[in-house]
């Protein structure tokens, strides 16, 4: 068997609750820690909740009954505060972003305010058959997609994201290569995140990225960039799928026992302003899916003269962990 | 109910050291390194672990490398074939015997 880390959990059953741990807060001071931001550097914007799938690890609860979704006034919000930052990463997500039509007109303006456009895709809304526009916009801005692809087995993959998925997956990731995303010349960057298909940690990113890119090699003639691997957070269905499951206890007591010290430092939430569908700021994505604001005060982006100042606090909670587990979620 | 494997022993593994400390340290740094990536990846030493598992039918290493295979990044399939491949052995170990037997019978008879 193998030797395990020691536990600050107490619990030792499967109950239907979370059993107390320490809060992150606490053992962030019991290190002498503090989470405070350094220059903010990406602005992530989530454009809703709206998605086609229903993926059972969702932090959001995303699904096609959401109607949170972000409008062109907010969208034009976002364009003037990217005007008033300077940004080098813009890094859109949701929801599916691409079910939002409002995208095109998000893009086409944040194009000449930031180096790096990037869009976090589910591949299946690209890939639906009614959105080649999106395909051309992307080429044509270069932006760089970010592809969930869990899994190199089909049932491990449509246990997490539906059935179907797989083949739609792949069907997404060849269209992208043909149109010269993830291949050496053109200069498309395709990168793809695997995050596990279950109550477990992820298995090591460079490791991955090697089996994964010679499987798909082989397998389907698939190239492509970078591959990350991350793991998931206990919040919105997949917390839910946690209690349900009884893996709760055993999943919060994984990630708070590898709390690493060091990787507080290359945490994202240090150099990112996460903004809402409805135009509120986060120090990041899960904490807009826990309603914990930045810093923990209630400012829409309208308020904001300038980006976030280094030093100022970060809102965190128990779903830090999360980040700090291990090598940590940067 | 009351049972000899209980769950919440697995973590306690470590405590085997209490009383003899430096046997143990040099067998979990053993450990350690056996399961580092060399010529085999870790991935691939965790699918021969959870084979083994199965074979010396310890329901703690069944525990620990399932998760330790899906953390790595095997799946179901893979797992399950890993398992075959120790079964073939060992009915293959019981099946190769039968040539004894053979060998014996045939001396032994007319």
């Amino acid at each position: 068997m193998e030797p395990a880390k020691s536990s600050k959990v107490t619990d030792k059953g499967c109950g239907k609750r979370a059993m107390p741990i320490e809060p992150f807060r606490q053992t962030l001071a019991t290190h002498g820690l503090t989470l405070e931001r350094d220059q903010t550097t990406t602005l992530q914007i989530n454009m809703g909740l709206l998605c086609n799938q229903v993926c059972r690890h969702c932090h959001l609860d995303a699904g096609p009954g959401r109607k949170e979704n972000m409008n062109s006034e907010t969208v034009g919000h976002i364009i003037d505060y990217a005007k008033r930052c300077s940004f080098e990463v813009i890094d859109i997500t949701g929801g599916a972003p691409e079910l939002n039509h409002n995208l095109p007109d998000l893009i086409e303006r944040l194009s000449p305010l930031a180096p790096r456009i990037m869009i976090r895709s589910n591949l299946s809304a690209l890939n639906d058959g009614k959105r080649n526009h999106l395909f051309e916009l992307f080429k044509e801005y270069g932006v760089v997609i970010v592809a969930s692809f869990p899994s190199l087995n089909q049932a491990q993959t449509e246990s997490q994201r539906g059935r179907g998925i797989f083949s739609m997956s792949i069907a997404a990731l060849e269209k992208l290569n043909a149109l010269g995303y993830g291949v050496d010349g053109p200069g498309l960057e395709l990168n793809l995140v695997s995050n596990p298909t279950g109550a477990f940690l992820p298995s090591s990113q460079s490791e991955t990225e090697k089996r994964f890119r010679q499987v798909l090699l082989k397998k389907w003639g698939i190239a492509f960039n970078n591959l990350f691997t991350f793991a998931n957070v206990p919040l919105g269905r997949f917390r839910d799928w946690l209690l349900k499951s009884g893996n709760m206890n055993k999943y919060i007591e994984k990630l708070s026992s590898g709390f690493n010290p060091c990787a507080v430092e290359g945490v994202m939430c240090r150099t990112m302003v996460s903004v809402s569908w409805d135009g509120y700021l986060y120090d990041c994505d899960f904490n807009v899916a826990r309603g914990l604001y930045m810093g923990g005060r209630k400012i829409h982006i309208t308020e904001m003269a300038a980006s976030p100042e280094s030093g100022s606090p970060i809102a965190v909670a128990d779903h830090c962990y999360t980040c700090t587990a291990g090598t940590g979620f940067t | 109910m009351e049972t000899y494997y209980k769950p919440e022993d697995l973590p306690k593994f470590e405590e085997i050291g209490k009383e003899v400390p430096d046997l143990a340290d040099k067998f979990f740094d053993y450990y350690g390194a056996v399961f580092s990536e060399g010529e085999l990846t870790e991935r691939e030493k965790s699918l021969i672990a959870l084979a083994v598992a199965h074979t010396i039918q310890c329901p703690y290493c069944i525990d620990a490398f399932t998760q330790s295979c899906l953390e790595k990044g095997s799946n179901v399939a893979e797992m399950t074939e890993a398992i075959h491949v120790v079964t073939a052995i060992r009915g293959g170990a019981s099946l190769v015997h039968g040539i004894q037997m053979r060998n014996i019978a045939e001396k032994l008879s007319m």
